[in-house]
């Protein structure tokens, strides 16, 4: 048990971290009169009578987890440990960090490419009436754009420390978002164009909300860019002691 | 002669001296021996004369030219530091491809050559993830010395090997040592240092307490 504690200190002090906050913000926003609401609340439940809103969400992030799971360590597995066989051979750090994000950005481009084909012949295979439009286009873009953003915070965050809080960080950032858009969205509907997992959802775009496709993807743009820039910087400073 | 000058070269990491004071001069033609327990350094060491991470305190300079001033890393090293973490889905010729691929200086051959001079089979169809702790470092010392560098400096370079294998990189060191390279190794094994190596350094608690030859 010791020894679990020890080597998982990290996860276990973010696993507390996000159990005391998510628990505050229900104990603040939400009407707990007792513990058992606050173990529902904090651990979620489902209502049947909604529950198309949950294979909803699962459908989104889904596709994330896939990816998650298949490049959240790319660049750590293949940049970060052979970095002493790589920069011993070049000081272009900048270009071949770019080369890794492309190749990233490329891979999510296929792997949601290919779905999307599998949705067609599937809508051609129920005789679904083809419509093809600059919308659908938005969609895509929209969708690789924001799994694009997730994949690269996570990678980049394997820059300073292991890829897996950087998956932990996205996860709980996301859910964060999921709420903060919650509890805004009876106050002031306008912001949640801000806020980037509400922007991504493709529905939401859909509802009247304000968010429309091109400043979306110009939002989603911007913040890939700042990541990059960030994550750029960082690994120039970065000694290879891997 | 064309060398390698450490002068006073200090690391210190979150509080912590990892190198203190190295002095030294590593010259062309000559096989140098770093021994000592392990955390003594020896790895330190290496990445701060690769150019990997930049010295506390301290210069050095290669070849004339001032490493993080002049130049950013040496312009011509191999190096095999601890594991490398190969890609695992690479046959060994494809591992050595793409790492040649980043320098551009030699063509298939010298790196078909480079894998038969360590005793692995070019033809090898084989990933390297089904590779033995042997072979990969048979492979990690393929790409040290593919590109003829003029310095090579191998972490361990014998262990995972067996008695074949041992026999080779000594007969790989001193044909570099030949062709005039400076080489510098590693190893916990005595006989590796006191057969190869024209000068052996013994490291400390990041320090350098004993220095025979060179």
């Amino acid at each position: 048990m010791k020894e679990l504690i020890k080597g998982n200190k990290v996860s276990l002090i973010i696993v507390l971290l996000f159990s005391i906050v998510f628990n505050f913000l229900g104990l603040f926003f939400h009407h707990i009169n007792t513990t058992n609401d606050l173990i529902s609340f904090t651990y979620g439940y489902v209502d049947l009578w909604h529950v198309n809103n949950v294979f909803s969400i699962i459908r989104w992030l889904l596709p994330q987890l896939i990816l998650l799971v298949y490049l959240g360590n790319y660049i750590e597995v293949r940049l970060l440990k052979n970095a002493t066989l790589i920069f011993t051979r070049t000081n272009k750090k900048m270009k071949i960090l770019l080369q890794f994000i492309l190749q990233l950005l490329f891979i999510i481009c296929c792997f949601y490419l290919l779905q999307f084909m599998i949705v067609l012949i599937i809508g051609a295979i129920l005789g679904l009436e083809l419509v093809l439009n600059i919308e659908t286009m938005f969609i895509i873009m929209r969708l690789i754009l924001y799994s694009f953003l997730i994949i690269l915070t996570v990678n980049s965050s394997s820059i300073l420390f292991k890829s897996i809080y950087g998956v932990y960080l996205v996860l709980i950032i996301q859910l964060a978002m999921l709420y903060i858009s919650n509890l805004i969205l009876n106050w002031n509907s306008y912001f949640l164009v801000y806020i980037p997992t509400t922007n991504a959802l493709v529905s939401l775009n859909d509802n009247g909300l304000g968010i429309n496709n091109d400043s979306s993807i110009v939002y989603l743009l911007i913040l890939i860019f700042i990541v990059i820039i960030i994550s750029i910087n960082i690994f120039n400073k970065k000694e290879v002691l891997y | 002669m064309r060398n390698i000058k450490v002068n006073n070269v200090s690391k210190v990491i979150n509080g912590t001296t990892i190198l203190k004071d190295i002095n030294i001069i590593f010259e062309e033609g000559k096989i140098y021996g770093i021994y000592g327990h392990n955390g003594s350094g020896k790895t330190m060491l290496f990445r701060t004369l690769s150019g990997l991470i930049k010295p506390t305190s301290g210069t050095i300079t290669i070849f004339n030219e001032e490493l993080h001033k002049d130049i950013d890393f040496p312009r011509s090293i191999g190096v095999l530091i601890e594991n490398p973490n190969f890609c695992p889905n690479y046959t060994g010729k494809e591992v050595l491809k793409t790492l040649a691929s980043i320098k551009r200086i030699i063509d298939d051959e010298e790196i078909i050559r480079s894998l038969e001079r360590v005793g692995l089979n070019p033809n090898d169809s084989r990933t390297v993830k089904k590779y033995s702790l042997g072979m990969r470092q048979r492979l990690g010392i393929a790409q040290a010395i593919m590109e003829k560098p003029d310095i090579i400096i191998l972490d361990e370079p014998t262990s995972a090997l067996d008695e074949d294998g041992i026999k080779l990189v000594y007969k790989i060191l001193l044909e570099e040592k030949e062709r005039g390279a400076i080489v510098i190794i590693s190893s916990h094994n005595k006989s590796d240092i006191e057969t190869l190596c024209d000068c052996k350094i013994k490291i400390q608690a990041g320090k350098i307490t004993d220095m025979i030859g060179g």
